[in-house]
């Protein structure tokens, strides 16, 4: 098993479990990917989001590590 | 002529004279309008070796063939000149309701010339337009200049101003419309002051024609429904926290400059992050002229010794007087972007230079002897008094006053000094974010996020994404992105909407959508090849002027904190930007040469040779 830190942003808190500390800590079996943590999540596939793992943006193939930092926000604009 | 009112206004401040042509019909369809109708003035009528600050100096005020329409973020019209602070040309562009009501008086553009014997405004009010004393409100904030003006015409009214900034001649003052929008960069509000004309005022009635009305008004319908639709289910960050929002964005991909971008990352951002400001400070939300996004903060500060109320900050200002100058105060942050509205400043340059000299100060450059006290990051007081000091031009402000490049020279330090030919970067850290990198060190008016902002596909994902990590990938890309700010900017639309609802989410971005909207404004008629031509026209057009006026590539550049000191912090720890790298690319992608001109051959393609 593996851990990961996951913070989700916006209107992404929707699915952040009542209760659950900021970050999130989730465990997942060796060898997850994103797209598997987004599942677990419960995050629809077709929401668009942008993930970031240890701050680099990942696809929802990337595989994950124990102690590896998720940031998820859907897409922005402005600045 | 549908999509325009078909006039533009000449106005010789030196003699007091002011003339009216009629606009020519090739001319826009080549340049779009606003901006690239700006360039085409300037490329004939601005000699490039003029002092900016001298009757000679021409500035262009103008709008787009959208401007003013029901498009959604119609709202915008661009300021042109010759810079101070940089030497090269102004793109400074504001929404809010003044660019409307100016076209709806009858005028597209003006242009303006001289030098007012006295302080002058230009008043307009459907179809005629005459020069006005100004001398009682010379002196006066914008606000003053706005409520004074308005009380002597009347409340429907519309007003373009400058305030004491301007008028004494500060390099980075800008010109405040409505109040709180500001055509904000490169100094547009010193090239009004040194021509003694205070403010433009309008009133205007008349509709903007249409070639295609009731096409127009349905496919504006469609394109809102169908962004109001989306909105229901996944609200635009935009509207929720505004601008502010991309502190978390910029932190998280450690691309928030700090500290005089010294870092990436800045530990106390959740304190200056547009949740905290939507939760401590946001009264309403503000909207331009037929913007279905209402993205503008209405803010109250009551934290004691920032008490105010007015409009801000955007994310920009948050990261400049922010982030940057080791600030986490949002309350100090929030009042220091009110007095720049107030003064008329651009927050952006007023919060990089402010933190150039915190660093100059850190390492001894700068004393207490020059700045009449201590100088030290974090110190939100100091924003404040300095930001005072600077608008009014007082004190350790006239040094302020005059950009990070010139401070820093003049204190021996032009390293500690962070721009692109002169003019200070928004919050995007090109070590962590490579296009960003290349467009501001290829944009005509100096580092900018807004003439091509690399951002959207390199953070936001919007209307895709790249890895903001590469390099060899982005000269095309960028080049796209500056020709498609070029047709926005030119059009009269707001890039915030555009970008997700007129183009084609693909990388090189069609601009379809705007496509249509100008075909059924104006019948021009383009293609998208056209249309995309005319962005690369209005871009080639700018450049023949910069090199003209002496800029090549040896001024398309960084410093070397950027392209040689890696980053020390964040997940970009460790990189530099590869700017170098990635001009070779850029040029030949432009048709340019290795020193960063148009060939004679690019030249003739666009129909500027």
């Amino acid at each position: 098993m593996i851990e990961v830190e996951v913070r989700l942003y916006y209107y992404l808190r929707r699915y952040q479990p009542e209760g659950r500390g900021d970050p999130l800590r989730v465990r997942l079996e060796a060898g997850a990917s994103l797209g598997r943590l987004q599942e677990v999540l419960g995050l629809p596939t077709d929401l668009p989001v942008v993930a970031l793992v240890n701050g680099r943006r990942g696809l929802p193939e990337s595989v994950l590590g124990d102690g590896d930092q998720v940031v998820m926000f859907p897409p922005v604009e402005g600045g | 002529m549908p999509g325009w009112m078909g006039k533009v206004l000449r106005v010789d401040l030196g003699r007091g004279e002011i003339r009216e042509e009629a606009l020519d019909l090739k001319r826009v369809r080549d340049f779009i309008g606003g901006r690239g109708l700006g360039i085409s003035y300037l490329l004939e009528e601005l000699d490039p070796g003029c002092d900016p600050l001298s009757p000679d100096n021409v500035m262009v005020m103008a709008t787009g063939p959208l401007t003013g329409t029901k498009a959604p973020t119609g709202a915008r019209y661009m300021v042109m000149t010759k810079s101070p602070l940089t030497g090269a040309l102004t793109c400074s562009n504001a929404g809010g309701r003044f660019p409307a009501h100016f076209k709806w008086t009858g005028y597209d553009a003006v242009v303006f010339r001289g030098r007012a014997s006295a302080p002058v405004y230009l008043y307009i009010e459907d179809g005629r337009a005459e020069l006005r004393p100004a001398g009682h409100i010379w002196g006066r904030t914008t606000h003053e200049a706005d409520d004074r003006i308005r009380a002597e015409t009347g409340d429907k009214v519309k007003t373009a101003c400058i305030g004491p900034a301007g008028e004494r001649g500060v390099l980075f003052a800008s010109i405040m419309n409505d109040k709180h929008r500001a055509a904000g960069r490169s100094g547009v509000g010193a090239v009004m002051g040194s021509k003694n004309l205070k403010a433009v005022a309008v009133r205007g009635t008349r509709a903007v024609p249409l070639a295609d009305e009731a096409g127009f008004e349905e496919y504006c319908r469609q394109v809102v429904d169908k962004f109001k639709q989306a909105a229901r289910k996944t609200p635009p960050s935009l509207r929720v926290h505004g601008t502010p929002y991309v502190v978390m964005v910029t932190q998280n991909y450690g691309a928030l400059p700090t500290r005089n971008w010294r870092q990436g990352t800045f530990d106390n951002w959740r304190s200056i992050h547009g949740e905290e400001l939507t939760a401590k400070y946001l009264v309403r939300n503000t909207a331009c002229h037929s913007c279905p996004l209402a993205c503008g903060r209405g803010t109250k500060v009551d934290a004691p010794g920032f008490e105010g109320q007015g409009e801000g900050p955007e994310y920009e200002t948050i990261y400049a007087m922010g982030s940057n100058c080791g600030i986490d105060n949002l309350a100090a942050v929030t009042k220091a972007n009110y007095l720049c509205n107030e003064l008329g400043l651009d927050t952006i340059t007023m919060g990089a230079t402010l933190a150039c000299a915190m660093e100059l100060f850190e390492v001894g450059a700068l004393t207490e002897k020059e700045v009449g006290g201590p100088l030290r990051f974090g110190d939100a007081k100091a924003l404040i008094e300095m930001t005072r000091l600077t608008g009014l031009n007082e004190g350790f402000g006239r040094l302020l006053g005059l950009g990070s490049r010139r401070l820093a020279e003049k204190f021996g330090r032009p390293d500690l000094a962070i721009h692109a030919k002169g003019q200070e970067p928004p919050g995007y850290e090109p070590r962590a974010e490579q296009g960003m990198g290349l467009a501001y060190a290829t944009s005509p008016i100096g580092a900018s996020h807004m003439r091509g902002d690399p951002a959207y596909f390199e953070l936001f994902s919007t209307p895709v994404a790249m890895d903001p990590h590469t390099f060899e990938d982005k000269p095309p890309v960028v080049a796209k992105w500056q020709d498609l700010s070029a047709i926005i900017d030119s059009a009269g639309l707001c890039i915030f909407f555009t970008v997700r609802n007129l183009v084609e989410p693909r990388i090189m971005v069609p601009p379809e959508g705007i496509r249509r909207l100008l075909n059924l404004a104006t019948g021009a008629d383009y293609s998208l090849e056209e249309l995309e031509r005319a962005g690369e026209r209005i871009i080639n057009a700018e450049r023949m002027w910069l090199n003209r006026a002496g800029f090549s590539r040896k001024d398309d550049r960084l410093p070397d904190r950027l392209t040689r000191t890696p980053l020390p912090d964040g997940p970009a720890a460790g990189r530099v930007c590869h700017l170098e790298e990635m001009l070779d690319l850029y040029y030949q992608a432009r048709g340019w040469t290795k020193d960063g001109r148009p060939t004679q051959y690019k030249l003739a393609e666009l129909g500027l040779a």
